[in-house]
């Protein structure tokens, strides 16, 4: 059900109020960048993935339509152009690279920085190991080696459907456990 | 662990980059804009803001009403420029929309014969019916004399006059003449250089816009819930009767029957459940 507060922020952001638009900004900005970090597993990308919905947000706010809350939106948009972008380029490729340039991109981070990403590796890698394992194998598959989901169904002998529904329940935990931490915070 | 302050930093250098962006881009509102942002900016916590918005517009009418003049006895109820249809009771149960920029004089207790307020601007009045006091409007150009009905009044510049009916029967006076004409359901009385004239009603849209963009202050949830009913076909609300009473302020803006109903439920703590067309209200279990 929406919620009255979310019917009225989103009348706000309508009639055009970008200091309602500037608070939701502010609440969901580092959970949804460590959301969609934990999908991409860049934080540069993460990063612009959350500057561009919101870019978006606010440019066609007339056309919006929130049906559930604004977070389950927010939550769902990003992870949607997350997951986008990881279909777009060659995550293999993109992964190996990474590694090898690990220590090149250190230059660019401030050792806070470092360590918050070190942290949210840990974040996602604690989740991980809560999941089935069977749901652990498809995301470090999907995430990490790169496969397309119908490349995991046929290595595990599993349907597409199947792999889709795992590693929705696998997004959801990490959302959960990304709420947990920028809390606490 | 990364601190609060610098976890905020990091969110703050991201706004600027997205409101720069924004900027850049013309996407942002002028600095003239609506003035609906002011109650926000009003309140101290940003967050809290939110909760707040159903509030400002008793804030608003609590405004008007020690800001204008209220004589002995007499009750001044205005409504500013660009805010909803203010919605209001009188002690015999008709109501007037007011929309934008409208005013109603009215006193706190009528007199035993007769129902008179003044009005300036537009309204719509759903009078109560009562033979015995028959209810009067004064505008700046015209007497309505009304029995019980629905109408629409427009007396927004000095020059023209129009009121259209939607049910009953109203005679309307023209001050300066002294003509007067009875306008019944579906007519609309029309006042240009001094003539008084009874037309078809037209403009049929007139009365629904009332609806639009509207605002309950302190109004009987019964009310509320029948305005809505009598301007919608496709679904209807029912309230169990002992919510009648319950006293509700509230702004819609555009919304469905559905919309407004969980609105309702949220504010006052209620409960819905939906049966086919019927959107039915009720205490928590």
């Amino acid at each position: 059900m929406v919620m009255l507060e979310d019917l009225l922020i989103l009348r706000k952001i309508k009639e055009g109020d970008i200091k309602t638009f500037e608070s939701v900004f502010r609440l969901y900005y580092s959970p949804l960048c460590l959301y969609a970090f934990s999908i991409t597993g860049r934080k540069d990308i993460a990063e612009e993935i959350v500057q561009e919905l919101f870019y978006v947000l606010w440019k066609d706010r007339d056309k919006l339509q929130i049906l559930h809350s604004v977070k389950s939106y927010l939550y769902g948009a990003i992870r949607n152009q997350s997951l986008q972008y990881c279909e777009h380029v060659n995550v293999r490729e993109r992964y190996k690279e990474h590694q090898l340039n690990a220590e090149e991109q250190v230059p660019d981070s401030t050792p806070e920085e470092m360590l918050e990403y070190k942290e949210l590796e840990e974040v996602i890698n604690r989740t991980l190991k809560k999941l089935p394992q069977r749901r652990q194998a498809i995301f470090r598959m999907h995430r990490l080696e790169g496969l397309k989901y119908k490349e995991i169904a046929d290595t595990l002998s599993l349907s597409v459907k199947t792999i889709e529904a795992e590693m929705t329940k696998t997004y959801q935990e990490l959302r959960r456990e990304i709420e947990k931490y920028t809390y606490v915070l | 662990m990364k601190s609060r302050e610098e976890k905020q930093q990091k969110t703050d250098k991201a706004w600027n980059e997205l409101y720069a962006r924004l900027e850049q881009d013309g996407l942002l509102p002028q600095a003239d804009a609506p003035v609906k942002q002011h109650f926000m900016q009003s309140v101290p916590l940003r967050w809290a803001a939110c909760i707040a918005l159903l509030l400002a517009g008793t804030v608003a009418a609590w405004f008007i009403k020690t800001n204008f003049y209220a004589g002995e006895d007499k009750l001044l109820l205005a409504n500013e420029k660009g805010k909803p249809t203010l919605v209001t009771t009188f002690e015999d149960g008709s109501i007037a929309y007011l929309s934008e920029q409208a005013s109603v004089e009215y006193p706190r207790h009528f007199a035993e014969d007769s129902r008179e307020i003044y009005l300036k601007g537009d309204a719509f009045f759903e009078v109560s019916s009562n033979k015995q006091r028959p209810f009067v409007i004064e505008t700046q150009q015209a007497w309505i004399e009304v029995v019980g009905t629905t109408f629409n009044v427009r007396s927004k510049d000095n020059e023209s006059f129009s009121l259209s009916v939607r049910t009953g029967k109203v005679k309307v006076t023209s001050k300066k003449s002294g003509e007067s004409v009875f306008v019944t359901a579906g007519q609309t009385a029309l006042l240009r250089d001094d003539q008084l004239r009874a037309l078809q009603t037209r403009d049929f849209d007139q009365f629904n816009r009332y609806l639009k963009f509207i605002h309950f202050k302190d109004q009987r949830l019964s009310n509320v819930v029948r305005i809505i009913n009598e301007n919608t076909d496709s679904i209807q609300l029912k309230i169990s009767p002992e919510l009648g009473d319950r006293l509700l302020t509230v702004t819609f803006h555009n919304d469905s029957p559905q919309t407004m109903a969980q609105l309702i439920c949220l504010a006052l703590n209620l409960e819905l459940t939906v049966q086919q067309n019927i959107i039915n209200i009720n205490q928590p279990k």
